[in-house]
């Protein structure tokens, strides 16, 4: 069965924040990471020995079950991006979605969909890391300063 | 295995020559001994002596304190004390010997039944595990360590239940099919020589590192612990003292009001922000943009084929559609042919609930977009810890200015409190290094003690592999694991056992003011309260202490200073009365002040109780000399040891008095 993953060195560098309000789950540390993941088309798999990483859940988390299908489509436009894919090419969009989605999962996500979701958290914790001149230490801090990063992702994002 | 103490001779160290028989007349050790001592007659001197004799540490003195213990103004070169103790019956002494001239310490070992007398520090390995300075000190110690057990700070009840309940022996089996491995290992053949010996002295450094890691890991938290409460200690006397003062002071405390408000205001502020990012729309515009792009460009809705097909073909078999038209074979035909056009894969049911979230989120509204929302209160955050930092850099300079006019207390507990701030967090983030389990693999002397292991699993692995020893490298895993999981099993168990049991007896010995143990986590935690009474943690750690003492198949004598002193009169008859079923041997130290409750409680509860009073013999004391009994004294030119109950009930000495 297909987890939601977080390495563990993206744990270490969060440590300082993230047993504390106003987080109430790993899930939010999962989730910032996903962001930058996905708006900076950054995915980085977790295959192999190279980057350790834990299960966290198998579902979205409460907080999170409002927007999952947000993420999962956020999840599938950042695919198409990353395939070259046009949105308008009907048969290779629904091939993708056929790939990531899957209505049996307790996740709505195939194996593949969860891992390269996995991938977006892992490539966007690195997007952060590599962002901040060191890891964060106060919540606050980091959530001000967490939109101006997600800007500067998407802006650096190529156009298709 | 029981141990009894049978008795201790001294010589020429600070306390008094004396002889005590713990025996006496009967053949056996009675349950309870009073051992009346007044105040300076050598107390402390004669607890430290056991255990120093006991636990053959003494070698490892220094020649300070060896000579620590030179009685003033006696000009013997030794001082001895001898102690003798019955294991399961069979004798065994200890002398210990402090040679004041040369500063050192040496040791005499007797076992009558096995080995005679040897010149060192040498009991049977039996019991040597038993004679640890540690677990001495959980059954000889003064009636403060049972208050010990309660404090934060302090691993003591941890310590006691693996102590006594003898939790190390499950560790010492692993360490045995360890060593049992290892030696099958060095019977391999010369083919593998080279390798070999290169993978065992890597496995052998590895090993040693661990044990460094360990240390250093039991170290740090302790540490951590004992300064965290020695931080707050600080900084409640430093807020104490800014606390009380006029002017400065007084703004001080304005403004730490200030600063609880705006940690406050802070806290949710973010708390509100972290809510809006929960949705991913309110971080960036192009979010929306691409999954609106994304909707328009899908098919048009269709049903799950897996879930939907059923509806169809049951509408079939209905006599009119569910337009409400009559159902003739045309438009069964019909509707067989067209449901087709609105069945699909099963993924489209997940595709049509993205569909449909994407256009509820998106859909204009007359309320707060996402985005608004986050902006918002991303600016209530931006204020919020502007105003907090601006509180705590006015309650700082107003600390500053405190100490700046001219309290050096003050000014001396802030520079303590700077430093063991600095050190709590050295300490913390060494734990977090030992605790890691991400460390690179590329230092011969890492620090993760999961890296660690997993190199010594890995050294271990090839080490098989050259041996030829796998199935055994296997097994051997297989049973440390399972001591390592039952230790943890049994440690739990026993823990909520002996709460239970703890529970029970202090509903009777507190009966009045009740107080429950919640927990055993290092220490021991009353339940719904931070502490009790000093009585209250008294009477706590006794049955704490007692009852672990019992839970363990072994019994042990509790030898204590001034086991009732700071209870009240209740207290100390409910404790007295408790102690005879509690242990198998007792012995107290006890000053008269503290005889009243406590010791007709303990006679009534048992008749196994002899009574001895001491006292040094100085011009002071000469004239207790002439009230002596005719029986039962025994003294010498130091002191006076009387039996019997009627002396220990009216001798009316409690401070030792001098020439």
């Amino acid at each position: 069965m297909a987890y939601f993953r977080l390495r563990t060195d993206a744990q270490s560098w969060f440590s300082e924040i993230a047993d504390s309000p106003p987080f109430r789950t790993k899930f939010d540390i999962y989730y910032l990471c996903l962001i930058a993941g996905l708006a900076s088309g950054r995915a980085i798999e977790l295959t192999g020995t190279a980057h350790p990483a834990s299960d966290l859940v198998e579902k979205f988390v409460e907080d999170y079950r409002p927007a999952s299908r947000l993420i999962i489509g956020l999840l599938v436009t950042a695919e198409l991006r990353k395939s070259g894919i046009d949105v308008t090419e009907k048969a290779q969009v629904r091939a993708l979605f056929k790939r990531l989605v899957d209505s049996e999962s307790p996740n709505s996500l195939t194996d593949q969909g969860m891992r390269r979701l996995n991938a977006y958290a892992s490539g966007g914790y690195e997007y952060l890391a590599e962002q901040r001149d060191m890891k964060p230490y106060t919540a606050e801090e980091f959530i001000q300063g967490y939109t101006a990063l997600i800007e500067g992702a998407v802006e650096k994002l190529a156009p298709i | 295995m029981r141990i009894d103490i049978a008795g201790w001779s001294t010589s020429g160290l600070r306390c008094p020559d004396v002889t005590i028989d713990l025996i006496g007349p009967g053949s056996t050790v009675p349950k309870v001994t009073l051992l009346q001592m007044p105040n300076g007659t050598g107390k402390t001197t004669t607890l430290e002596m056991l255990i120093a004799t006991l636990s053959g540490v003494a070698t490892l003195w220094d020649e300070k304190t060896v000579r620590s213990y030179r009685r003033k103004g006696d000009e013997r070169e030794l001082g001895t004390f001898v102690v003798s103790l019955l294991v399961d019956g069979r004798q065994l002494s200890i002398e210990l010997v402090l040679d004041f001239e040369m500063g050192v310490a040496r040791y005499r070992t007797t076992n009558p039944g096995s080995g005679g007398v040897v010149q060192s520090w040498q009991p049977l390995p039996a019991v040597r595990r038993f004679l640890a300075k540690e677990f001495l000190g959980l059954f000889i110690f003064n009636g403060e360590f049972a208050a010990r057990l309660l404090d934060e700070r302090q691993t003591a009840a941890d310590d006691a239940i693996d102590a006594l309940c003898q939790l190390y022996l499950l560790n010492e089996i692993g360490e045995f099919v360890e060593q049992e491995w290892s030696r099958r290992t060095k019977q391999a053949g010369p083919k593998s020589d080279n390798a070999l010996t290169r993978l065992r002295t890597q496995l052998d450094n590895m090993t040693a590192r661990r044990a460094t890691i360990a240390k250093a890991r039991v170290k740090a938290e302790a540490q951590v612990r004992e300064i965290a409460a020695e931080i707050a200690e600080l900084a409640a006397k430093i807020e104490e003292r800014l606390g009380t003062g006029r002017s400065t002071r007084e703004q001080f405390n304005e403004a730490k009001i200030e600063m609880t408000r705006t940690v406050g205001a802070l806290s949710i502020a973010a708390g509100n922000a972290m809510q809006a990012l929960r949705q991913p729309l309110a971080i960036h515009p192009s979010f929306a943009t691409s999954l609106i792009a994304l909707k328009d460009n899908l098919d048009n809705l269709r049903l799950p084929e897996n879930t939907s097909a059923q509806f169809f073909n049951e509408l079939l078999e209905e006599d009119e559609c569910i337009c409400g038209r009559e159902m003739t074979p045309g438009a069964k035909h019909e509707i067989g042919i067209r449901s087709l056009r609105y069945l699909d894969a099963s993924e489209s049911g997940v595709i049509n609930a993205i569909k449909q979230d994407i256009g509820d989120f998106t859909a204009a509204s007359e309320t707060e977009s996402p985005e608004e929302r986050l902006s918002q209160a991303m600016a209530v955050l931006g204020t919020a810890r502007r105003d907090q930092k601006s509180a705590r850099q006015t309650v700082n300079a107003l600390k500053q200015k405190l100490i700046d006019e001219g309290d050096e207390e003050l000014f001396a507990w802030q520079q303590q409190l700077d430093k063991q701030t600095k050190l709590h967090g050295d300490c913390t983030q060494l734990l977090q290094k030992i605790d890691a389990d991400d460390e690179k693999d590329d230092s011969a002397e890492p620090w993760s003690l999961k890296l660690i292991d997993k190199k010594i699993k890995e050294f271990g692995g090839k080490i098989s592999e050259i041996t030829e020893t796998v199935t055994l490298r296997k097994q051997t895993d297989v049973i440390k694991a399972v001591m390592a999981r039952t230790t943890e099993l049994a440690r739990s168990k026993i823990k909520a056992e002996l709460i239970d049991l703890c529970n029970a007896r202090l509903g009777k010995v507190l009966a009045n003011d009740p107080l429950t143990i919640g927990r055993i986590d290092r220490s021991i935690r009353l339940e719904g309260q931070g502490t009790g009474s000093t009585a209250q943690v008294l009477a706590a750690g006794y049955v704490f202490l007692m009852s672990a003492l019992r839970r363990g198949n072994n019994d042990f004598p509790l030898v204590v200073d001034s086991p009732a002193n700071p209870m009240d009169m209740g207290r100390r008859r409910r404790i007295g009365s408790l102690i005879p079923e509690l242990c198998s041997q007792f012995v107290a130290f006890t000053i008269n002040t503290e005889l009243p409750g406590f010791v007709p409680a303990l006679a009534d509860s048992t008749d196994e109780i002899r009574y001895l009073t001491m006292f040094r013999r100085t011009t002071g004391t000469a004239r207790l000399l002439a009230g002596l009994p005719a029986t039962g004294v025994s003294q010498n030119d130091y002191s006076v040891v009387v039996e019997g109950k009627d002396y220990f009930m009216s001798f009316d000495v409690t401070d030792e008095e001098d020439d």
